[in-house]
């Protein structure tokens, strides 16, 4: 059976009923017949919203007691403290803003670069392919560790880096050294859906290459791109902390979950909570994105039993 | 605590090139076959005359004039064979040699120029072949040739020829005075018939399986997993050492190297990073942490000098720091108590680089914790609260008004005592309207050298945060860091005064302490630098680190040195 665009899923045969709403609607309620995606969609709104309402916490994620260091949870102390008496259930909140906007943004920057110079690719093929392809290959083969090196030392003649343009940093560095995954991924898809009836139908009744790209074949790679983009937020909200190691970014006693899992490891065994916490946050975090994730590519999948 | 061959920078790890280095060199070792085709000894437990020692990264050579990276002397005093070395009072004792040489007992000239090394009768290297004083000829030459990567500063350069008259006797002539002769051969002897030509140091087989007059022989190196050496039949002293055999356990993960210790599985564990008290509790009875104050020296250093002006030197000054009424508010803000007690906990509070050895000063803080005065001063010096709590320029001298008073702490990264102490302190500079920012690189960053940027050698940055340490004998790393010639620019790229600190009194105090050999005038004067440098603020000394490792109960023998390595007198331990 050859492939379908949604559009053409949703309107043949079969699926009358559906024809009165439109597409949006369509896949909205699709996406509420998945229970486990609403909850987990439920899950991130608390996530954010508890990010968003940091400032409500009546201490300060950078406040210290060093005389009262790594106590355990308490009802003063929800999360306990760390090593310098600060509350970790306001530094784990506040931590949240860093990572989830490093993650996501890294994550949705990664897959805006992959998935075009994917399409374009796969799409033309050719010396397009091969040209497009080697430079992917370039950026796989680049050793990261010299390239953050080498980054971190031209950094070093600029005078002093805000927290924002650190953040801007983190993000562009996680993208550019991660946008090549999508990119091949997509490649792969569009190799193989470019032969397919539908985009010789398209192309017959004169249809332009954006078009066919972005309106007939890139809706049949969704699942793949959500799949991938749902793997790259942990990724990107763990690497984040490791560029921190190297001097980049978020820098203390800014918090950020990667930061304040790196910094729990010196207290492993003494103050497990300081690992627990953070951890927690970006497990549920990265679950409930993988999870809206699932229910999306069910929603858009014309072919789902939901 | 981590140390360096190269004694007064901090080096808790190796740089990360190096670390790369490692791990190609560890690869191509691997695909060439070179370990031993010996079974592995990952697993391997202690048994009688056996003993287990953690050590939490790999030295890439056992060669210690190459030892950038701390571990490597660690490791490699099991298989070295000094003249003499420091013991833990920090008193020279022969090792090799039959005796010290003194004026007194005519080993040394009374000008000091000519230093006559008695080797003991009778030495041998493990091979068995004689080790005799053409081999501290030997070791002259290949150290000092210029490709030898030789990296420890020991005034080799100041040897004019070494005589050896007999196989024990090698008399050395120095073009100038060298007051650290004593630990001129502190770091071992180089057998000239085992290792190959001083330009091939890098290269040499030896670096890895040492041809050894230490007490013990490397039998087997199983990269990334142990170093197993078992005891050098040739040892000069008689029954030592005592332990047949000695695994050195690379253990990176610092979980896994308490379990081990606690279970009784290693003996002797290396840079526990970890206070007394939760140590001892955590390894439940199996062993103990031993420590004594050490050489390190947790400092704060100003810049003194205006930063990113393109210009190394000492002007113009730093438009905050350049201030001393600045330095010193920093100074008042810091709760010194609240740091040893709570911050980082079982550390020594010190207020000057003069911290112990036989130049110890007593050396009071000039600038005590007080708030109020830092506020005062910083008042005096034109600088005025602003609307968040921040103070801005009115009137100070350097700095054009509005600018905010805002200093960058620069450290470096994945050493959490460094951290702490960083983030304490941004809320101490916070408390007197002082906005302070972390900004920690990686270390290969941090110590560059001035060709390749680094902020330090190029004065670009505020207040410096790291740890050093003065070796027992000072005087070269103390002209090499205060003298006013010791800034670092394009002609001095070496020099390590990166407060860009220039002082004249300071200059006179340190060429004199270099002209003579009277110890008591030298503490003198190095005294009357510690007062300078605790009254001027080119820098901020806080607290000493501890040095010691976990050792089992049922190690004896052992003492801790702060002048030597772990390693230092292996040949004295005992196993129940």
């Amino acid at each position: 059976m050859s492939e379908l665009t949604v559009s053409q899923a949703l309107t043949r045969p079969g699926r009358r009923t559906m024809e009165a709403a439109p597409l949006r609607v369509l896949i909205w309620r699709r996406f509420l017949r998945h229970r486990l995606a609403v909850v987990a969609m439920a899950v991130l709104g608390l996530v954010i919203a508890s990010a968003v309402f940091a400032p409500l916490s009546r201490y300060t994620p950078t406040q210290q007691n060093p005389t009262n260091a790594l106590q355990p949870p308490s009802p003063q102390h929800w999360f306990g403290t760390d090593d310098l008496g600060r509350d970790v259930f306001t530094r784990t909140l506040y931590g949240g803003r860093i990572s989830l906007a490093v993650g996501l943004s890294a994550t949705l920057l990664s897959l805006l670069i992959g998935v075009v110079v994917g399409m374009v690719a796969g799409y033309f093929g050719g010396v397009v392919d091969n040209v497009l392809m080697r430079i992917t290959d370039g950026f796989l083969t680049l050793p990261t560790l010299f390239v953050l090196i080498l980054i971190a030392t031209l950094l070093r003649e600029i005078p002093a880096l805000g927290l924002v343009s650190g953040v801007i940093i983190v993000i562009l560095v996680i993208a550019v050294l991660s946008w090549m995954w999508p990119a091949r991924i997509v490649r792969g898809e569009f190799l193989r859906l470019k032969q397919r009836d539908f985009v010789t139908a398209a192309e017959s009744i004169g249809a332009g290459h954006g078009r066919i790209m972005a309106r007939h074949i890139l809706p049949n790679t969704v699942s793949l791109i959500i799949v991938q983009g749902t793997l790259m937020v942990a990724y990107a909200i763990i690497t984040e902390s490791g560029l921190s190691y190297l001097g980049f970014g978020v820098q203390p006693p800014t918090p950020s979950w990667g930061n304040l899992l790196a910094t729990a490891q010196t207290y492993a065994l003494r103050a497990p909570w300081l690992m627990i916490f953070p951890g927690l946050m970006i497990f549920l975090t990265s679950m409930a994105i993988n999870y809206i994730g699932d229910g999306l590519r069910d929603a858009f999948d014309p072919y789902s039993a939901r | 605590m981590h140390k360096t061959g190269a004694p007064f920078i901090a080096h808790r790890r190796a740089p990360a090139l190096l670390t790369l280095t490692v791990l190609l060199a560890t690869l191509l070792l691997a695909a060439c076959g070179a370990p031993s085709s010996e079974p592995q000894t990952s697993g391997e437990t202690a048994g009688p005359g056996q003993i287990i020692v953690i050590i939490p990264e790999e030295p890439a050579s056992l060669n210690q004039y190459h030892a950038v990276a701390a571990i490597v002397r660690q490791v490699a005093d099991a298989v070295s064979a000094p003249l003499a070395v420091p013991d833990e009072n920090g008193a020279f004792i022969p090792v090799l040699a039959a005796e010290l040489p003194t004026v007194e007992n005519g080993g040394v000239s009374p000008n000091y120029l000519t230093v006559a090394w008695k080797l003991r009768p009778g030495l041998r290297w493990s091979d068995g072949e004689p080790l005799t004083s053409d081999d501290i000829k030997f070791t002259w030459e290949a150290v000092s040739h210029p490709e030898s990567g030789n990296v420890l500063a020991l005034g080799f350069e100041k040897i004019a020829s070494i005589e050896t008259p007999d196989e024990l006797t090698a008399v050395i002539t120095y073009k100038e005075l060298n007051q650290a002769y004593l630990q001129q051969f502190m770091y071992g002897i180089l057998p000239r018939h085992a290792t190959g030509a001083p330009e091939e140091m890098l290269q040499w087989a030896w670096n890895r399986n040492p041809v050894s007059a230490g007490p013990y022989v490397v039998k087997q190196w199983n990269s990334g997993e142990s170093i197993v050496m078992e005891r050098n039949p040739y040892y000069y002293l008689e029954g030592q050492p005592y332990i047949d055999r000695v695994i050195f356990t690379i253990v990176p993960d610092p979980g896994a190297q308490i379990a081990m210790m606690a279970k009784g599985e290693a003996h002797v564990h290396l840079w526990p990073g970890e206070v007394k008290e939760i140590y001892d509790a955590q390894v439940a009875g199996q062993a103990a942490l031993q420590e004594v104050p050490g050489q390190w020296n947790m400092t704060l250093f100003f810049n003194l000098s205006r930063p990113f002006d393109g210009d190394p030197g000492p002007e113009p000054p730093h438009p905050i720091l350049g201030d001393l009424r600045v330095r010193q508010a920093i100074a008042h803000a810091i709760d010194y108590d609240l740091i040893v007690t709570a911050v980082n906990p079982g550390t020594f509070p010190t207020a000057t680089p003069f911290a112990y050895g036989w130049y110890k000063c007593d050396q009071e803080r000039k600038y005590p914790y007080d708030p109020e005065r830092a506020r005062a001063l910083l008042e005096e010096a034109g600088w005025v609260e602003g609307p968040d709590g921040i103070r801005v320029a009115q009137g100070a001298p350097y700095a054009e008004d509005g600018t905010r008073l805002r200093v960058q702490l620069n450290g470096y990264t994945n050493f959490q005592p460094l951290v702490k102490l960083e983030e304490a302190l941004v809320e101490m500079f916070r408390v007197v309207g002082i906005e302070a920012t972390i900004q920690n690189d990686d270390f290969s960053i941090i110590f560059g050298s001035y060709e390749d940027g680094a902020p330090r050698q190029l004065g670009n940055f505020d207040i410096l945060v790291y740890d050093t340490s003065l070796p027992i004998e000072p005087q070269a790393s103390i002209e090499n860091t205060y003298l006013s010639t010791a800034i670092p620019t394009a002609e001095n790229p070496a020099g390590n005064n990166s407060s860009r600190w220039v002082n004249l009194r300071a200059d006179e105090l340190i060429r004199a302490a270099g002209a003579t050999v009277d110890l008591e005038a030298r503490r003198a004067a190095y005294c009357e630098l510690s007062e300078l440098i605790a009254t001027e603020l080119p820098r901020l000394n806080l607290y000493l680190f501890t040095e010691g490792y976990g050792a089992s109960n049922r190690l004896s023998g052992y003492k801790v040195n702060m002048w030597g390595s772990l390693t230092w007198d292996i040949q004295n331990w005992k196993l129940e």
